[in-house]
């Protein structure tokens, strides 16, 4: 709508100044014709004047009137005079009767004065046949011809003999006292011109009226061109979930993208021209208006928290990035900016604090539960180790006590029959000697799950341990068996664990990779490291019995003994790797195939937390 | 000082037994007293005025253990004087420890091999005829 009228009002602009230029044109060129024409009257007056007055000279002198007398002076005129005047005249009459006159109305007039009274000598164009009548001399009418008769000479506008409006030559006729006009009548004057504008108007308002269409033609596309990407940024910055806003100077919001009214529950329009500070939560207003307004130098801000009250006077969180405008003189003109609602992120985060709370919470309590579970199995086999000693110590004991006594008895030289004497010296000694044994054999049992449970309450001490040493000291002990032994031990680490924890995983793989070498081939002990992104995987590799499928998920059980039991062993010492392995903060595997061998690999942080 | 008596506190009786005899075979032949909780050597100690005793004491006790029995008769200006030697099935450092802070005069663990066993209980014998009397020599 808005374009349309400025479209109808640029049209009427450009006509008007068309018709303007049009009439000042007409004008100027309608005043040098009305000079031209003047001029031209003024000639053929003059022109007409003089010759009239050479055929009144003539004609005197064939008469031989004494011509050089003034007029005045020769008193009333004479025949001769007269006759010569009459001659004259009635050669003008002759000639002018072929005469058609100057244009359309153009035409000369000659005139006398008589009886007070113009007489016009010539037949005229104009009106009946024969001369005008005459007219009073002094009247509106014929005053041109008046002001000849009156000797004078020049060109002017004034009414004819007839009382129309003429441009006319006057000039008088010294000889025959006549007076002559030049004359045309201003309305053929004028008619040129007056058709003139008339076709020139209408041939512009024509071609202003072709041109607008063409105008509309070729300005439409541009036009609907720049009104599709002024949709297009204008949907850019309104249909966006941000608000747009710009504000002046003074802080004062001077755009507001419709967003406004889904964030805010606020129109558009009720915000305009309203200080953005005063939306703002009063605890930042004053901030807002120092950021916005204040006399600092003005920077670019990005995701300023500020809570906006919305229609109903609530918070709403918003984010607020804007960029400082300045004009040509690096004047600063107000802020463009986006604010964002953050209310559900907010919202969320709320919500992932609690879940982070909750979890943490759940963490510590099942940290707590586990760490609970293992003082309890610390304590546990610390007392059952304690309270299983009690009956070995009775059992051991009396069973001493007993061979004590049968020894007595002996001695003593009692009476007895073969079958009694062969109770006391062998059956009850060799009885004896079977609870010994097995109470040893329990004795070890409990001493290692003492000694199980006295690794999980050693104090580590973590320091720089060279596990080449370490491994080359375990070697050293078991060396006496290595006499038919490829041993291979590759570049070692220095790393940051305990000491004594290292020797003993290393003593208890290597002494278990020794041990169960197989006897009919030539050993093979494999011994290195490699880096893994966060910790040192060791590996102890030999080529011995090697463990049944089935049996490896159970090497590091408690008193497992896996394979042929012809070796000793307490079945204690891999689950007394194990538990080292993960206080170091490592975790141990077995790699192994029955009758090729088997790899130990344990994993230590490179860094201790 | 003299010692007549030597207080035997077990709950095992077992153990008080094997004490017992061990005691004797190496030569001990005062009266041994087995009392089978700690509550029952303090009744004894305060009943029985002006009898000093020896006390041997088992820590893992029913009722009373041998470690509050001990900080008892240690923190009683009447018993302190008391020799108390700290008879064990465990050997817990921290037990020890806390068992000589406490004040007792010495603790033997109860080995199973009963070689040992022997041997720790002549050692108590010596230690026991170091502290009763000269005349044992």
């Amino acid at each position: 709508m808005e374009e349309k009228r400025s479209f109808y009002l640029l049209l009427i602009i450009m006509s008007a100044v068309a018709l303007i230029v049009m009439a000042v044109t007409n004008v100027i060129l309608y005043q040098v014709s009305f000079k031209e024409r003047s001029q031209s009257l003024v000639e053929t007056a003059q022109s007409q004047a003089r010759l009239i007055e050479a055929m009144a000279r003539y004609n005197r002198r064939t008469n031989r009137i004494d011509w050089e007398i003034p007029v005045g002076e020769r008193g009333p005129t004479s025949l001769l005079s007269e006759r010569a005047a009459a001659d004259t005249i009635s050669q003008l009459k002759d000639a002018h009767k072929n005469y058609e006159g100057i244009g359309e109305t153009g035409e000369f007039v000659i005139g006398g004065i008589e009886n007070e009274s113009i007489v016009f000598l010539l037949r005229h164009r104009h009106g009946e046949q024969g001369e005008p009548a005459p007219i009073a001399l002094y009247s509106e009418k014929a005053e041109p011809m008046r002001r000849a008769l009156l000797s004078q000479s020049g060109v002017m506008v004034g009414q004819d003999y007839r009382g129309e409006q003429v441009l006319a030559a006057y000039e008088p006729v010294d000889v025959l006292n006549f007076g002559i006009v030049a004359k045309i009548d201003m309305t053929e004057v004028r008619a040129p011109f007056i058709r003139g504008v008339f076709i020139t108007w209408l041939i512009s308002i024509v071609v202003i009226f072709l041109g607008s269409i063409w105008f509309r033609r070729i300005s439409n596309p541009i036009v609907e061109k720049i009104k599709e990407s002024e949709k297009q940024y204008r949907s850019l910055v309104e249909d966006i979930n941000e608000w747009v806003w710009m504000t002046d100077e003074q802080g004062i919001i001077r755009y507001s993208s419709p967003v406004c009214r889904q964030i805010l529950g606020r129109d558009k329009e009720s915000i305009l021209e309203q200080p953005l500070a005063s939306l703002i939560d009063e605890k930042s207003r004053h901030l807002a208006v120092e950021i916005l307004t204040g006399d600092d130098k003005k920077i670019a801000f990005t995701n300023l928290l500020a809570k906006v009250l919305d229609s109903k006077d609530n918070l709403i969180p918003m984010e607020f990035s804007a960029i400082p405008i300045f004009d040509d003189h690096n004047t600063f003109k107000g802020y463009r900016g986006i604010a964002r609602d953050i209310s559900e992120r907010m919202e969320a985060e709320t919500l992932r604090q609690g879940y982070q709370e909750s979890l943490e919470l759940q963490v510590a309590e099942r940290t707590q539960d586990l760490h609970d579970i293992n003082e309890e199995l610390k304590n546990f086999s610390y007392i059952v180790s304690h309270d299983l000693r009690s009956p070995l110590v009775s059992i051991v004991g009396f069973s001493s006590e007993i061979k004590e006594d049968v020894s007595l008895l002996q001695q003593a030289k009692i009476a007895v029959t073969d079958e009694q004497n062969n109770v006391i010296t062998n059956n009850i000694p060799e009885s004896l000697q079977f609870i010994d044994k097995a109470a040893e054999k329990m004795e070890r049992l409990i001493n290692s799950i003492l000694a199980l449970s006295r690794i999980g309450r050693r104090e580590l001490v973590m320091e720089k341990v060279d596990s080449r040493v370490i491994v080359d000291n375990n070697l050293k002990a078991v060396a006496y068996q290595l006499d038919n032994v490829d041993i291979v031990v590759a570049d070692l680490p220095i790393i940051e664990t305990d000491v004594l924890a290292l020797e003993q995983i290393f003593g208890n793989l290597i002494g278990n990779a020794v041990k169960f070498l197989q006897t009919d081939r030539r050993g093979q002990l494999e011994i290195g490291a490699s880096k893994q992104q966060a910790s040192w995987l060791f590996y102890v590799r030999d080529n011995g019995k090697g463990i049944a499928e089935a049996d490896i998920p159970h090497v590091f059980e408690l008193f497992k003994r896996v394979g042929d039991q012809a070796t000793q062993g307490e079945g204690m010492g891999l689950t007394y790797v194990q538990t080292l392995v993960r206080r170091l903060g490592g975790r141990i595997e077995c790699q192994s195939k029955l009758g090729e061998g088997t790899t130990f690999s344990f994993s230590l942080p490179l860094k201790n937390l | 000082m003299q010692f007549s008596t030597i207080l035997l506190v077990d709950d095992e009786p077992a153990h008080s037994t094997l004490v017992e005899r061990n005691l004797r075979r190496v030569g001990f032949n005062h009266e041994i007293i087995k009392l089978e909780n700690g509550q029952q050597a303090l009744d004894w100690l305060s009943e029985s005025n002006n009898k000093t005793p020896f006390i041997l004491l088992d820590i893992n006790m029913p009722v009373k253990n041998g470690v509050e029995v001990l900080s008892e008769i240690k923190g009683n200006e009447n018993t302190s004087h008391i020799p108390v030697v700290m008879l064990t099935t465990s050997d817990n450092p921290t037990e020890i420890n806390q068992c000589y802070q406490l004040g007792c005069n010495a603790y033997i663990t109860k080995p199973i091999i009963h070689d040992e066993f022997k041997e720790k209980i002549r050692e108590l014998g010596l230690f026991l005829n170091i502290m009763t009397s000269p005349q044992m020599h």
